[in-house]
């Protein structure tokens, strides 16, 4: 997936509005509208939606975003480097079976499994970075490969029967609340996306990945390792996945070879929605910090109203299709 | 403003409008405000009678068939005449997704749980979390070890799995002798990844077979359920292993899968089934003789012996015994009457 994109939109793109008014800066952003549509959704689900506006189900909703959010935050550098990543749903599943017969068949320790778990993903991603920029294989394909296969050998691990894992402490990290309050899983949500946002914003490789995106051949010639930018990405995102993986282990105390089904759809769409062109080159965290929330909040929501499950699969295939819809028209006007 | 920037936006005011305008479609019962919670209505409440109250009940449903479809309707069926909402999500066989479900569920307030478990070790943690909530948790499918457990659950009713299996091993048992000379090649389309109770059917069906004294090789077993996969996999099986002469598969679409496949091979080999449809109940009655009997759950009956028991328990009433298995029904071209009001029945 290489970008015709002839220039880079940076973060620092925006540095011309450095002069304007935080209220003008704040209305030329991009992500402007949708969080507009974030809040309006909200206000309108907070009057029509029985039992939307409570404490605990708005820490419900940040449980569930982190675990397809935590991985959107890496996808978007992925796409925003002009390549994708379809195998995170299969990646997750892998970990969390690897795990599991690690600790219940092998009785390593589960610091040791889940540390193994995560070489071996992010083993996984380097080398498909690696292929695409060495052998030219496009990355949907080398994922798509990956997205058959991980998903056969965690089968195989598991024979298809969840391998139950002794929680106890581990059990914390997926569904325990710190303070007795905050689930752990939205903690590491926000985590990553400081971590991701500041590496996309603030850091030379951040920068990188927006220019190899925007025109590879020119940020190679300008000095960047493209294959090094390739790599990384894919090693974030495999990372994210295996941590996912992890979660969803210790939220389920099981390790399981059919979790994540679509992860890797979920984490797109939230990128898509929150502005990442798919043709690379542009995007921001912050834009898709507002896609996750978006796309949590109106699944949510949608529970909350009663409505039939299919239809939220026809809301949420629409959202993406619309959301694509504003990415085209913004970059033929642009 | 330029037009450069007026068009974006004009896109997401579209994007908002068909958000909110989807997000406003619910039917109407379905944003009637749930009751609360709790488990004190009197307990003089006798099975069969209409709940006091008007009842929210969730239902966590494992993909999307024929079954699921009757699931719904059943459940839609009962409780409505109640003056009760049913919330449905679709776990699509993702412990992920069903936790989620549930999450959303347990704000949602609502009054009784009915789960078909995407499996019994990986979904007992979900539903401890209805548990922990206050809220009564029934299994209607999937049901085995901790999801049966009196700690975890008011109730159980589900379909006899094994019995299911072996009620199509007996038919098939009856056709090798009269057809076979007592011995078969056969060959399986499993949906042991989908379900646990795929397993227990399998089971079944062999030991049906065994105890009928049937010498009977299993020359394949794959995995087939969705009839999309299921209909090239059971054609690879007989290009591979010609001497097959019988097949039997575990679900609904592995059984539509066997006799697509056989029909387009062009080969004579006898194929049983599990699970009934409409599509499946034309294929017992059709002239090409392929497939010979198939059993079928009772998935109304199901639900609605879950919901009786849901409701027994939001009265405070144990429901005594525990687990209901609820008999499944053989469809055959020895008793063509039984598929026929199956059809009458649907309106076909």
């Amino acid at each position: 997936m290489t970008s015709q994109t002839p220039v880079a939109e940076s973060p620092d793109t925006a540095a011309p509005a450095a002069k304007q008014s935080p209220l003008r800066r704040a209305l030329a952003w991009e992500g402007t509208g949708l969080l507009a549509v974030l809040i309006a959704v909200f206000i309108i689900l907070s009057l029509i939606a029985p039992n939307f506006l409570t404490a605990a189900n708005m820490l419900n909703i940040l449980q569930q975003a982190a675990f397809f959010g935590i991985v959107a935050f890496a996808m978007t550098l992925v796409i925003v480097s002009g390549e994708i990543d379809v195998s995170v749903g299969s990646q997750a599943a892998l970990t969390s079976s690897v795990v599991a017969y690690m600790v219940v068949t092998m009785g390593l320790p589960m610091w040791l499994a889940a540390l193994l778990a995560i070489v071996i993903a992010v083993a996984l991603g380097a080398g498909i970075g690696w292929i695409r920029d060495a052998l030219n294989v496009p990355t949907f394909i080398g994922t798509l490969a990956l997205y058959l296969a991980l998903r056969g050998v965690a089968h195989l691990v598991t024979n298809t029967f969840p391998i139950p894992v002794d929680a106890s402490e581990f059990f914390y990290w997926g569904s325990g609340r710190v303070f007795g309050v905050i689930p752990v899983p939205a903690v590491y949500f926000f985590l990553t996306f400081v971590v991701v946002a500041v590496i996309a914003r603030f850091t030379v490789f951040g920068r990188s990945v927006y220019a190899v995106g925007g025109n590879p051949k020119a940020a190679a010639l300008s000095g960047i390792s493209v294959r090094r930018v390739r790599i990384l990405v894919m090693s974030g995102t495999a990372f994210t996945a295996a941590i996912t993986g992890l979660m969803h282990t210790a939220q389920l105390a099981s390790g399981n070879s059919t979790i994540a089904v679509g992860l890797e759809f979920d984490a797109i769409a939230a990128a898509v929605i929150g502005g990442t062109a798919m043709a690379g080159g542009r995007g921001t965290i912050i834009g898709t910090l507002i896609g996750v929330l978006f796309v949590a909040i109106l699944l949510n929501g949608m529970v909350m109203l009663g409505l039939n499950p299919y239809v939220q699969q026809v809301v949420r295939g629409g959202l993406v299709l619309f959301a694509v819809l504003i990415n085209v028209a913004r970059t033929r006007t642009a | 403003m330029k037009i450069g920037k007026f068009v974006p936006r004009l896109g997401v005011a579209a994007l908002a409008s068909a958000a909110l305008l989807l997000s406003g479609c619910g039917s109407p019962a379905a944003t009637t405000p749930a009751a609360p919670g709790g488990t004190e209505t009197p307990a003089t409440q006798a099975p069969e009678t209409p709940a006091a109250k008007a009842l929210t009940i969730g239902l966590v449903m494992l993909q999307g068939d024929e079954y699921f479809r009757n699931i719904e309707m059943g459940l839609q069926e009962a409780v409505q005449a109640d003056g009760g909402t049913v919330i449905a999500a679709n776990s699509t066989n993702d412990p992920g997704t069903e936790a989620s479900a549930v999450q959303n569920m347990i704000q949602r307030q609502i009054d009784a749980l009915l789960i078909q478990p995407v499996s019994g070790d990986a979904s007992v943690a979900t539903m401890k979390l209805a548990v922990d909530a206050g809220i009564p948790v029934i299994c209607y499918g999937n049901c085995g070890g901790p999801t049966v457990d009196p700690t975890l659950v008011k109730g159980a009713a589900q379909s006899d799995n094994t019995d299911l299996g072996a009620a199509t091993g007996r038919a098939a048992a009856e056709y090798i002798k009269a057809n076979l000379d007592g011995a078969a090649k056969i060959g399986i389309l499993n949906c042991d990844s989908a379900a646990e109770t795929c397993k227990l059917r399998k089971a079944g069906f062999k030991a049906a077979l065994e105890e009928a004294g049937i010498k009977a090789d299993y020359v394949a077993d794959q995995e087939g359920y969705l009839a999309d996969k299921a209909t090239p996999v059971a054609t690879n099986m007989l290009s591979a292993s010609p001497e097959i002469n019988l097949l039997w598969a575990a679900n609904e679409g592995g059984t539509v899968g066997l006799v697509t496949a056989v029909k387009a091979s062009g080969n004579r080999v006898a194929v049983f089934g599990t699970d009934i449809s409409e599509q499946i109940a034309g294929f017992v009655l059709a002239e090409d003789d392929i497939l010979q009997a198939t059993t079928g759950q009772d998935p109304v009956g199901t639900v609605q012996a879950a919901y009786q028991m849901a409701k027994n328990a939001i009265a405070g009433q144990a429901n005594d015994p525990i687990e209901q298995l609820v008999p499944g029904v053989t469809y055959s071209r020895a008793d063509t009457a039984t598929v026929e009001a199956y059809l009458a029945g649907l309106g076909g």
